[in-house]
Parts: C-alpha cells; sequence; structure tokens
C-alpha cells in the first residue's frame, strides 16, 4: 500500500511541487533520501493509513510534520537541535527513540546525518498539503464502506470551470489550449516552440488521415503558411476529415477498442466470414461523423432502433456486429458455461470501451477495487443473456457453437462477396447435405445405443469416419446457409437479437437422439428467453441464486435511470444510460481516447481504465470540459473535436526536447511538447506503399479472410486455412483492409505491435525491436517496395545518358526521395552521405565478388533499392515529431 | 545464404566516424560521441562487472501462467488432506485435500507431490520457496507484479533489468528472450524494458498460441551480400545517429539504432540457435520431444537450454494455462505431465554440460490457489502464500525456505514477497538490488522500489 501511494506520489509531477518553490537538487535530496525511509520506517504508525497516528503526529504531510504532534513540531527547518525528529532518530531519549526496535531499531549513521543535512538546508519537502482524491487515497484496498469508495474522481459528473486566464493572454489559441496553459504555469513549464510548416503537416496527415503528405503537398503548403498560417491550417484540416481516408484511419483506432478481428481466435479459431461488414460499417461511421451518441447506441442496440429504410436497417444490424466479435471458446463443453462466458466477454467488452471500466471483475465476487457489486455484474448479464449473439461459423468436431448469422434486407444495397454456385452444383450440395444428415444422425443413434454396450463402439477407424462425417456436414451445413435458392451468396452480418419474449416451443424433437444432441450442443433453454440473470455464487454456473432485476451500475447513475421495457433485453436503454448526462464517464472516456490518438498518451493515461486501479488525469479541469463540450456544444461530433484538437496551439507545439521541463515532467503528461512517437504498423505499412506508388486507395469489397469462407485456421481436420495465407495477404490495399484473424495477423502488422483484437486496445504497445529491424531489412515485401520505389526515382529523374555513373542526377533523386519520405529536403550533409553511400556501394550487391565501381544500370539500380531500403528503415520514417 | 562469417560492430565507433567522415563531418558529433558512442564503443550489452561475485550467469524463469496450486505440487499439506471437507477459512467454503500423493524423495527428503515423478529425482537440486506472497489475487496485476515489481505503473521486467545490470555475454543474440509469452495479463510489459533503454527489452519467440515448432525469427536471411547490406546499413545507421543529435534525447531513436545493430548480428548466429533438429535423437529424448504430450514445452526448453549456452542472459517459457478454477483433477493432472520430464531432461541436460552451477533455473506462476475448494473441483486465487522453486545458480538444493500454515493458505514462516524474490534473483546474479537503479523523472529508480531483503538463506 505505501509503496503504490509512494510511487503514486513519485510519478505525477504535478503533485511534488509544493507552495515552496524548491531547486531540483533540494527535490532530489528530498525523494532520494527522506521520503524513501519516512516511508519505510515512519509512515506505518505516522501515515496516511494510520487510523490515530500515535503521538497525534504524522509524518506524511509537510505541514504535518512542521506542526507536530503530542510533543511539539517534528521538524524546524534549519534547526537541528530543535527538531524531535532529529533527537528521536539519534536515539538520544530512550522514550522518544525512533523507529522503534521492532521495526529495526536505530537507523545508519549515515541516514541520520542525511536527516541532519535536510533539516540544515532548511527541511526542503516538495510534498504538497493533502489534496483530496487520486494520490492520497489509498487506491488498491478491497471497498469496504460503499460510500466512500463511490468518492474516486470519475465517478463524479464533470464540472464545468469556465477556461483559466493565463499569464502570457497571447499563447492560447483556443479553449483547450487556455487549459493547458494553466496547468503548466502551475509548474512553471513554459512548452516549447511550434513546429515548422512541414512538420505541423506531416503530423496532421498522419494522425488525421494515416498517409504521408505528398511532396507537391508540402511545398503548397508551406507557401500557404508563410502568407497565413491558421488559414493554411484551417483548410489543411478540413481538407483531410473531407477524405475517405480520415475513416479507414480513425476507424482503426475504434477497432481496437472493439477487440475487432475475423476469427473466433482461442481453442478453435473458426473464420468470422462476414465480420468485414462491421469493419466497413466503422469506417464509414467516422467518415460521416456518426454522432457518437447514436453510434454507441447502434452497437448495442442497432437492431432495435427503428430504421428508416432498408440501408439503415442493414446498417444497425451490422453495427451490433460489435457485440458478436468477440474471441470464443467454440470448444466448451458445457452450453451454460459457454453462454455465461458470452455474456461476460461482451459485458467486459461494453465496460471497457465505453465505459473505461473492468464491471467483468464483478463476475465472481463484488469488484475488488471499484464500487461495482457483484449483484450488478448480474443485472447487467440479464441483459446480455437475454440477447442471442450470432456470429456465424461452422459447425463440427471442435466447433460446438455455431450459429447462424443475421440476413440483410435484400434491398439494402450493400455488396455479397464470394463464389456463386449454379443450380446444377447448389442441388448437389444440397442432396449430399441431406444425405449426410442422415447418415450423421444414424451413427449419433448407434454411437448413444452403443454406449450401453461399449464392447461394440469405439475403434479407432470408426471414429475418424465419424470425425470426418460431423466435420464435413457442419461445413456443408454453413455453407449452404449463405446461399439462396438460386445460388447466389445471401446478404449476411454478424450481431445480436432479442431472444424471443418467450420461449418458442420446441419443433415437434421428440426424437431420442435429436434431443440428446441438442441438450449437448443447444444454447440452454434459460437463456433462450428474455431473461433475468440469476447471481451465480463465486461465477460457477452450477450455483445459481435468485434472479437479479436487470439493470445498470449505480455508481455510474447520477439521474434516473431509464427502466427497461418488458419482453426487451434492454440493451436499448443500456445505450440511453450509457449517453444520459447522468452518466459520468461516457464522453470523458470517448474524449480521452480521441486525446490520445491525437497525442499519443490520453490526459487520463490508462485510456481503458478510469477506475481506482488506473492513473487520474493531469488536467481534470480539461477532461472535464472537453466532455462537456463534446456531449453538449459538438453534439457528440468526433471530427468536430478532432478538427478543435488539430487546430490547437498544443498540437501545434514542436516535439523539441528540454531539460527542465523533461525532469519536472518526464511523461510530458502536462503537453509541454508534442511527444515524438512511433506510427503505428498501419500507418509504417501504408507509408511504405505510398512512397513506392502501390498503394491501391479503392477499398476492397470483402477480406482475404472472408475469402476462404466458414473455415477453421489450422486446425487438425476438414477445411483448414493455413496460417501463412493469413499473415503473407496478397493485395497493396490499406492495411486496414488487411485480412484481420486471430492468432494469424499479417507479419507487418504484427511485428510492429498491432493489437491482436483479444482484449480492448486503446492504448497500443510501441516498441522497437529486432524483429522490426529484420523486417525492414530482409522482408520480401519491403525489398519489392524498395525496388519499386528506386524504379520511381530513376523514371522520374532519368539519368543523362547510358553509363553516366552514380554522380549522375544524384542529388535530385536524392532531394524528391527525402521529400517522399520524411516531408522535407535533405541537408547539404545528407545529400554527401548519399554520395559517400554509392561511392562504396559495392558492384555486385547479389554475389561476393570484389568490385568497386557501379557501372552498369543493373547495379546502378541494386544500389539505389538499398539506399531506398535504408530510407523505409531509418528512425525518422516511422517517427512522427 | 551469403557469408556473413566475421561479424564486426556496425556502428562501431570507427565505422561510423568514417560514416561522418565521409558523409556528416560537418556535424559537430562531440556530444554524441560524448554520450551514446563512448558507451557504444563498449556498447549497451557489453558485459558489466557485478556488484558482488556472482552465484549465477544466466536465467532460465519457467513462468506458469495463470496461477499454479501449490497446495497440489509443491507445498505438501497433510493437516489439509485430514481436515478435507471441513470448513475452510473463507465463509462457506470447504477444505479441499489434494488428490495426489506427497512422498519423500532425494537425500533431502523433500515432500513432493506425484504430479512430478521425473523432476522428483531431481530433489536434491530443488530449492522450494514455499512461502510466497504477491500483491493481488488478479490474474493480470499478480503477472505484472511477478514480471515487474508493480501492477500499477509500467516498469522495466527482471529480465531487462538483469541484462542491463550484466549486459550480455554474446553480442550476436538478443540478451533477454521470452518464448511464446503470454498475450494478455499485461501483455509485453512483461518483457518490456519501460524507461530503461530499448535494447533491453526481451525479444519475442512465438507466441502462446501457437506451437513452438512453428515459430521462427523470421527475415534472418539478408537479401543482398554482406557488403552491400553493409553499406546500406551504414547509411540507415548515419541517418539514425543525425536524428538523435538533432532530437537530443530521445529513446526511441536509440532503440532503432540497437535494434539494428543486433538484427544484423543475429541473422548470423540465430539460425543455427534455433535449429534444435541439430541435437541428439538421445537429447532431444531426454526433453520429451518424441511424445506429443511433452514435445511442445521440451522444445522450449532446449531451446532455452541452446540459448543460455551461447550466452543469452534471461530466458523466459511461458508455460499455460494453470487457471483450475474448475476441473482441477484433470487439469492439472495435464499441465504438470506436459512439463515434468522436459524440466527434468533441462535440469540433467545442465548438469552434464556442467552449466547448472551457474545457470538459474525458477519455476512459477504469479500466485497459488486456495486450499478450500471452488465447486467439486477447482481452486481460487491465493496471493498470500503459494510456491515457486529454484534450481542450480548459487542456490541450495534439497532445501525448503519458509512454509505457510497448516492449510497452505497464507504464508507464515519468512514469508517472501516479490519484491524480495526480485532481490534475491538479483542477489545471485551479482547484483544489489539497491544499487542497481537506474535515474528516471527526478530520482533513482530499482526492481524492488524501496523495498526487498535476499533470502541469504538459501545461497549456497
Amino acid at each position: 500500500m505505501k509503496t503504490i501511494l509512494y510511487t503514486t506520489l513519485c510519478c505525477l509531477p504535478s503533485l511534488l511541487l509544493g507552495a515552496e518553490p524548491l531547486t531540483t537538487e533540494q527535490t532530489n535530496f528530498f525523494e532520494k533520501k527522506i521520503r524513501p525511509v519516512l516511508i519505510d520506517k515512519c509512515y506505518r504508525c505516522h501515515g496516511p493509513d494510520t487510523e490515530k497516528a500515535k503521538g497525534g503526529l504524522r509524518l506524511d504531510t509537510r505541514e504535518a510534520m512542521r506542526k507536530g504532534g503530542d510533543n511539539g513540531p517534528a521538524v524546524v527547518p534549519g534547526d537541528v537541535d530543535g527538531s524531535l525528529i532529529i533527537e528521536a532518530l539519534r536515539y538520544a531519549n530512550a522514550d522518544t527513540a525512533m523507529p522503534p526496535k521492532k521495526s529495526g531499531g536505530k537507523l545508519p549513521d549515515a541516514v541520520i546525518a542525511d536527516f541532519e543535512t535536510w533539516v540544515k538546508l532548511g527541511a526542503p519537502d516538495p510534498r504538497e498539503p493533502a489534496v483530496a482524491g487520486a494520490a492520497e487515497k489509498p487506491s488498491s484496498k478491497t471497498w469496504s464502506d460503499y460510500g466512500e469508495a463511490t468518492k474516486w474522481w470519475s465517478w463524479q459528473l464533470p464540472v464545468s470551470t469556465p477556461p483559466p486566464t493565463n499569464k502570457d493572454a497571447k499563447w492560447a489559441w483556443g479553449a483547450v489550449d487556455h487549459y493547458i496553459a494553466a496547468g503548466l504555469e502551475k509548474k512553471e513549464l513554459q512548452p516549447v516552440g511550434d513546429a515548422d510548416a512541414a512538420t505541423w503537416l506531416r503530423r496532421v496527415y498522419f494522425d488525421l488521415i494515416g498517409l504521408p503528405p505528398r511532396p507537391q503537398e508540402v511545398v503548397d503548403f508551406v507557401k500557404a503558411w508563410a502568407a497565413d498560417p491558421a488559414k493554411a491550417r484551417t483548410e489543411a484540416v478540413d481538407k483531410l476529415l473531407a477524405t475517405s481516408q480520415y475513416g479507414e484511419r480513425w476507424a482503426r483506432h475504434w477497432l481496437d477498442v472493439a477487440r475487432y478481428a475475423e476469427s473466433s481466435g482461442k481453442d478453435v479459431n473458426m473464420i468470422y466470414s462476414s465480420a468485414w461488414r462491421y469493419r466497413d460499417y466503422v469506417i464509414g461511421a467516422f467518415n460521416a461523423d456518426k454522432p457518437f451518441d447514436r453510434f454507441l447506441a447502434e452497437q448495442l442496440a442497432g437492431d432495435l432502433l427503428p430504421a428508416k429504410d432498408s440501408k439503415a436497417r442493414a446498417e444497425q444490424l451490422i453495427a451490433t456486429g460489435f457485440l458478436a466479435l468477440g474471441p470464443k471458446s467454440l470448444n466448451e463443453m458445457s452450453p451454460a458455461q459457454y453462454a455465461l462466458d458470452v455474456a461476460d466477454e461482451q459485458i467486459d467488452t461494453v465496460s471497457q470501451a465505453f465505459l473505461a471500466t473492468t464491471i467483468a471483475c464483478a463476475r465472481c465476487h463484488d469488484h475488488k477495487f471499484d464500487p461495482i457489486p457483484q449483484r450488478e455484474y448480474y443485472a447487467l448479464a440479464g441483459i446480455f443473456l437475454s440477447t442471442d449473439t450470432r456470429y456465424g461459423t461452422a459447425g463440427g468436431v471442435q466447433n460446438r457453437h455455431a450459429t447462424d448469422l443475421i440476413e440483410l434486407p435484400v434491398d439494402c444495397g450493400l455488396p455479397a462477396v464470394g463464389k456463386k454456385f449454379t443450380p446444377v452444383e447448389l442441388k448437389s450440395k444440397e442432396e449430399e447435405l441431406a444425405k449426410l444428415k442422415v447418415e450423421r444422425d444414424e451413427m449419433f443413434r448407434d454411437a448413444f445405443q452403443q454406449r450401453r454396450n461399449p464392447a461394440e463402439s469405439n475403434n479407432a477407424q470408426d471414429q475418424l469416419r465419424r470425425l470426418a462425417l460431423i466435420a464435413r456436414t457442419g461445413l456443408l451445413e454453413a455453407e449452404l446457409k449463405t446461399y439462396d435458392a438460386a445460388g447466389n451468396n445471401k446478404l449476411l452480418c454478424m450481431g445480436v437479437l432479442d431472444e424471443p419474449a418467450e420461449r418458442k416451443l420446441g419443433d415437434g424433437l421428440g426424437d431420442f437422439v435429436k434431443r440428446r444432441i441438442q441438450e449437448r450442443i443447444s444454447r440452454p433453454a434459460q437463456f433462450s428467453q428474455v431473461a433475468d440473470s440469476p447471481l451465480y455464487i463465486r461465477g460457477d454456473v452450477t450455483k445459481p441464486t435468485g434472479t437479479v432485476p436487470r439493470g445498470f451500475v449505480s455508481v455510474l447513475s447520477k439521474g434516473e435511470a431509464p427502466s427497461i421495457k418488458p419482453k426487451t433485453s434492454g440493451r436499448l436503454e443500456l445505450a440511453e444510460w450509457m449517453v444520459s448526462p447522468g452518466n459520468p464517464l461516457t464522453a470523458r472516456v470517448m474524449v480521452n481516447r480521441v486525446w490520445h490518438w491525437m497525442f499519443g498518451r490520453g490526459l487520463v493515461p490508462t485510456v481503458d481504465n478510469f477506475g481506482t486501479t488506473g492513473e487520474p488525469p493531469a488536467n481534470l479541469a480539461l477532461l472535464d470540459h472537453l466532455a462537456l463540450h463534446f456531449s453538449k456544444d459538438l453534439k457528440w461530433s468526433v471530427k468536430a473535436l478532432v478538427r478543435e484538437l488539430a487546430l490547437s496551439h498544443t498540437y501545434a507545439l514542436g516535439s523539441t526536447y528540454d531539460d527542465h521541463a523533461f525532469h519536472v515532467d518526464p511523461e510530458n503528461a502536462l503537453c509541454w511538447r508534442v511527444t515524438p512517437r512511433r506510427l503505428e504498423a498501419e500507418c509504417i505499412r501504408d507509408a511504405i506503399l505510398t512512397v513506392s506508388s502501390a498503394l491501391d486507395l479503392r477499398p476492397p469489397a470483402g477480406s482475404g479472410a472472408a475469402y476462404y469462407g466458414e473455415a477453421q485456421i489450422g486446425g487438425p481436420r476438414a477445411r483448414v486455412v493455413a496460417e501463412s495465407g493469413l499473415s503473407n495477404p496478397v493485395g497493396n490495399y490499406r492495411s486496414v483492409y488487411l485480412p484481420a484473424a486471430r492468432e494469424a495477423l499479417p507479419e507487418a502488422m504484427d511485428v510492429f505491435d498491432a493489437p491482436d483484437g483479444n482484449l480492448v486496445v486503446g492504448k497500443r504497445e510501441s516498441t522497437n525491436t529486432p524483429s522490426q529491424a529484420l523486417f525492414l531489412m530482409n522482408s520480401p515485401f519491403v525489398a519489392e517496395q524498395a525496388e519499386k520505389f528506386a524504379e520511381k526515382l530513376l523514371t522520374a529523374i532519368p539519368s543523362s545518358g547510358p553509363n553516366a555513373g552514380a554522380g549522375d542526377k544524384l542529388a535530385e533523386r536524392v532531394r524528391w526521395a527525402y521529400g517522399l519520405c520524411f516531408s522535407r529536403w535533405p541537408t547539404e550533409g545528407e545529400i554527401y552521405a548519399a554520395q559517400a553511400f554509392f561511392s562504396r556501394f559495392p558492384a555486385d550487391s547479389i554475389n561476393d565478388a570484389p568490385s568497386s565501381k557501379l557501372k552498369d544500370e543493373k547495379a546502378l539500380k541494386a544500389a539505389w533499392v538499398s539506399f531506398c531500403r535504408a530510407l523505409y528503415g531509418s528512425a525518422e520514417f516511422r517517427q512522427l515529431n | 545464404m551469403n557469408s556473413c562469417g566475421n561479424i564486426t560492430p556496425l556502428l562501431n565507433r570507427r565505422s561510423l566516424l568514417q560514416g561522418i567522415a565521409n558523409g556528416f563531418g560537418w556535424l559537430a558529433f562531440s556530444g554524441l560521441t560524448g554520450r551514446s558512442l563512448a558507451a557504444n564503443a563498449t556498447g549497451p550489452l557489453a558485459p558489466k562487472p557485478t556488484h558482488f561475485p556472482a552465484r549465477a550467469k544466466r536465467v532460465i524463469f519457467l513462468c506458469m501462467t495463470g496461477g499454479p496450486s501449490h497446495v497440489d505440487t509443491f507445498d505438501y499439506k497433510p493437516k489439509l488432506t485430514a481436515d478435507s471437507g471441513n470448513a475452510g477459512k473463507r465463509p462457506g467454503t470447504k477444505l479441499l485435500g489434494s488428490q495426489w500423493k506427497f512422498s519423500q524423495h532425494g537425500k533431502s527428503g523433500l515432500y513432493l507431490s506425484e504430479l512430478f515423478p521425473t523432476l522428483a529425482k531431481h530433489a536434491d537440486e530443488l530449492c522450494l520457496l514455499r512461502s510466497m506472497q504477491t500483491n493481488l489475487p488478479a490474474h493480470p496485476q499478480a503477472f505484472l507484479n511477478l514480471h515487474t515489481g508493480s501492477s500499477q505503473f509500467v516498469r522495466p521486467s527482471l529480465g531487462a533489468w538483469s541484462l542491463y545490470g550484466l549486459g550480455t555475454a554474446n553480442e550476436n543474440l538478443p540478451g533477454f528472450v521470452t518464448i511464446s509469452p503470454s498475450t494478455s495479463n499485461g501483455g509485453a510489459q512483461n518483457y518490456g524494458s519501460s524507461f530503461l533503454p530499448a535494447i533491453y527489452q526481451g525479444t519475442r519467440i512465438g507466441s502462446n498460441a501457437r506451437s513452438i515448432a512453428n515459430a521462427r525469427v523470421a527475415n534472418l536471411e539478408p537479401s543482398v551480400n554482406q557488403a552491400a547490406q553493409r553499406t546500406e546499413l551504414e547509411l540507415l545507421q548515419s541517418l539514425n545517429a543525425q536524428k538523435l543529435k538533432k532530437d537530443m534525447v530521445n529513446p526511441e531513436v536509440e532503440g532503432v539504432i540497437q535494434s539494428y545493430e543486433l538484427a544484423f548480428k543475429m541473422q548470423s548466429e540465430m539460425p543455427s540457435v534455433m535449429d534444435v533438429e541439430k541435437e541428439t535423437a538421445a537429447t532431444k529424448k531426454l526433453y520429451g520431444l518424441d511424445n506429443n504430450r511433452t514435445a511442445e514445452f521440451g522444445r522450449k526448453c532446449l531451446l532455452a537450454r541452446r540459448m543460455v549456452e551461447k550466452g543469452v542472459r534471461f530466458v523466459e517459457i511461458n508455460h499455460g494455462n494453470w487457471d483450475q478454477h474448475f476441473n482441477l483433477g484433470t487439469a492439472l493432472a495435464n499441465n504438470c505431465n506436459e512439463i515434468d520430464l522436459p524440466i527434468a531432461g533441462l535440469l540433467t541436460d545442465l548438469q552434464q554440460r556442467g552449466m547448472l552451477k551457474d545457470t538459474l533455473v525458477i519455476w512459477g506462476g504469479e500466485f497459488g490457489r486456495t486450499p478450500h475448494a471452488q465447486g467439486g473441483d477447482g481452486r481460487d486465487h491465493n496471493n498470500k502464500g503459494f510456491t515457486m522453486w529454484m534450481a542450480g545458480g548459487g542456490v541450495k538444493g534439497g532445501y525448503s525456505y519458509g512454509a505457510t500454515d497448516d492449510y497452505g493458505y497464507e504464508a507464515v514462516d519468512k514469508p517472501m514477497p516479490i519484491h524480495d524474490w526480485h532481490a534475491t534473483v538479483l542477489a545471485l546474479l551479482g547484483l544489489d538490488h539497491e544499487q542497481l537503479t537506474f535515474p528516471y523523472a527526478g530520482r533513482d529508480f530499482r526492481l524492488t522500489d524501496t523495498k526487498g531483503t535476499v533470502a541469504k538463506e538459501i545461497l549456497a
């Protein structure tokens, strides 16, 4: 506990500097020599967790220490002999000697000397007076008092404060800047200077559309900026927001949060052949700037919302794919367990994605850290257990939980993908399936009956035959479900529907075998209608107790929660509750995500966790301002929010290093600069393709994963998809359209930390590893693009004549290459470096023959390919300043 | 493949200065040479002196994800068996005695469960830490705590700290490798370097979802010959050096520079290290590669041995899932079956090669499991008492350190929180956890924060 408190304090520089301005040395002295001892040796009895501090003395704040306890001030700055703490540490008086024997007794002389020095120095103490909330509050204790536990900052409604006035009245361009400037002023930090035009443009291109600007665009922009910077910036931002590339870039952010993937992952890993429709829906939603409250509602309850036409109806159904896309243990033996697990995954995703709250932690017991009783988990579980989740997949030996997909209105105008069947083909498949089904049912009958007579059953060959039969039948069944009577592909999507209000009576399954099959793989009857969920003791499916009425989480209900209409799951009301003004988190969580995507670090750095185990915001006033502004003034428009941030002065800062500021705020929590960032995997690949002119900006229909149909990835039987087809896909379209099967991500994504779709990921990892270096040095993909890049340079700027040598047109080509890769021109030194490179490059780069000159065109081209690959591999290529 | 025989450092002081002379002569490189390059002349991965004599030179950490039950494996609790079915400590629970028999093994007479029949032959090498404790009974937090000493903040991992403290013994291979790590529970943070330079982060091979037999280090084959590649990379590194110079402080760029340095060298050495097929049939059998049940984990163990043999400082192997809330009887037995023979094989092999004496082998997970039952056949998370063990590398063999109460709920004798465990691992490597610091954000950070006591008693 104390360790946590200590680190919390130390790592939030905002809390480090008190009213007394301290030098860095003074602060360091305290942090290194004094505070650790106080924490280790004193806080247990004289600290914040103490119900009643011993001797009335607390040593955990500067004020308390100076005020002292029953015997007087513990510390008198400058007066060593008058400070009781020194007397105690010296063991001068047996009654006051500290620390006591049981805590290790007298401290080493060197430590006591440190304390003496410190008092002599005036006892410089950076600790703030105790502030309510975040850091002072012991944060990792199971809450015992619910009322007390609900006081955490994030459970309170956002509070509106007017934008603060700043000392430097001219710096702020808009409201955001005023809050930032105020935060910096408090720590006496100066923002660094502004980024130059080209740097700003490259930044805003990648942040808004995920692609680099073309050299000509840079040239034009620099000119426009010189004439009128504000106008130039505004026009650039508006232009980018209007492109369809904006939606592709920002959809990918949301797909991370939605743990989007095109297969079930986990044990069986079946392909989700229509997941891509959800991907396209999200891209469309960002491009159309669908208000976020509507976007949320469609994903949670699009099926229940009224739709104005077939197209809207289709979109809304596809949106609910959000709930169906999760990883699933398709091999789970117990249907009831499976139903609970699916609902749990949905609760986990919904609560983290929209509320940055880990409600799923309350499945087995009350949440250990946040005030979420287990009962409220089951109030939500009732909602999701009353929901029919449709994700397709082919049933088979290992997949015990295949479902139907949802049929879209035939006139919705969306494309169908996949191979068509001729009527003859279709008929033959149908006949085969009918035959197989008879065979399979016979086999089951045999199997179940033989169970009574085990001697006859279970020879290996028989078993294999059975497995093959089940697999083939399952595949055919799944396949045929995707065709209409004419052999055309049906329009299908993943998604959810409400369970029926009342359970349908069985379809006359009187047959013993059918009943047995049904029992083993079907969703249990109790979850096949709209109903409240029992509370399962310790989450154990075999231990249901009384039911909990469907509902929401109390700590997040500051207004009246909507009441769930009878005979419906309650997803519609869940969405209403989330976007109501009485919910303190939804708007905050989304603006914080947007901030993170624009600046590389959220105002709350733990973007998926606003609970007590997350980190509190560095600038709460700004977060609240943005949340209220977003939900009220901007009417939940993400584009408008992005636009405001992109046009802020804060966003226009340079990324220059500053020693003092770094010392005070190394994480740049207060935004004294724009932190240099590594580009995400998609941006790196898309930039490589842009530079080589190979990028195909046309969105493909469907997906490389869907191409394989309802199949298993890397499994043992039936139709199996080799991982290699997914991890090395063909096609030079944008990375957001690459196949995204779990555990089989494309190499270019995997190696640069793209998320694997198993969890909500609001904040990606960002590593720099040898495997990335190897990918850039040696992968066929990069080699191919470097070659195209080189050809482009050689074609655009042709040689003066045959065998003109490496020096010919070198400067022009290098200049062009730099413009393409870095959005800037090379310096003279860099041209020299390129010259040196060409003068040293071996004539034969494939074989090991010694040579020194680049004589022919082939050798020259090889050198340019290497040159281009080096630019791709450079740190500058993958970094955003 | 082209010959990459004589490898010299790509970014040694001389070649970089040459690069500067050829291209960047105008740059005042003194600042850079004063700092990074001087360090590079010896290299951030170059071996460093230890604080005191090291007992172990390298670590193989067998990480059991999910929280293995201690009371069924290494913590013998006869009273739990005797009182099975009685009320447990938590209201409404019932004690669940282990369904597996324990017996004494080796000269030391350590009690081990029948789940580890092969490993039991190495009883006299094992140093059981029966009083482990961790912060929280929740996977992500405890798993991060185990690896980084913190579940609340992103901090460098144990492997990264070890590598930072010791440097590597082979600059052609990553100094810290993690084999098929878990993608959840904090993912890459568990082998990350946080504020330590990026070169100390673990290099991942494979993932927990795929068979290690298919895992390879991709793109090791150069697409051009060595002379061309060197020229290409010299250009690349001079671009990077120049950017670093311009940015003044940019750990990311330093990370890129070092990643190329290592990648270049890995091309020559990594393929042969990964090639387990070179081992003799007898060795493969020793690790259980001839058996479907043990082949997967056996291959990982063999790979780990090949790596440490070549000078990799820290290898972690992940094995999961040990989260037996239910189905304990089958699932735990299966898990133990998978690892028992390979671990024994690893210890035997290290011994035969004379490496066990200075290789620290560690086994354990993020916490243990409750002595009481969950459902009929499962156990819940238990963070206040569980068992890990060490072998080789300067620890006492056939030894048991600390103890939990009669049932295994809580460590009562010599409790060993994770900070103490970290301090002890570092001490075995010759590192003083209080001296192994890194300045960041105005203070010196340590793996053990303000805590950590070395369990001196277990040092051989």
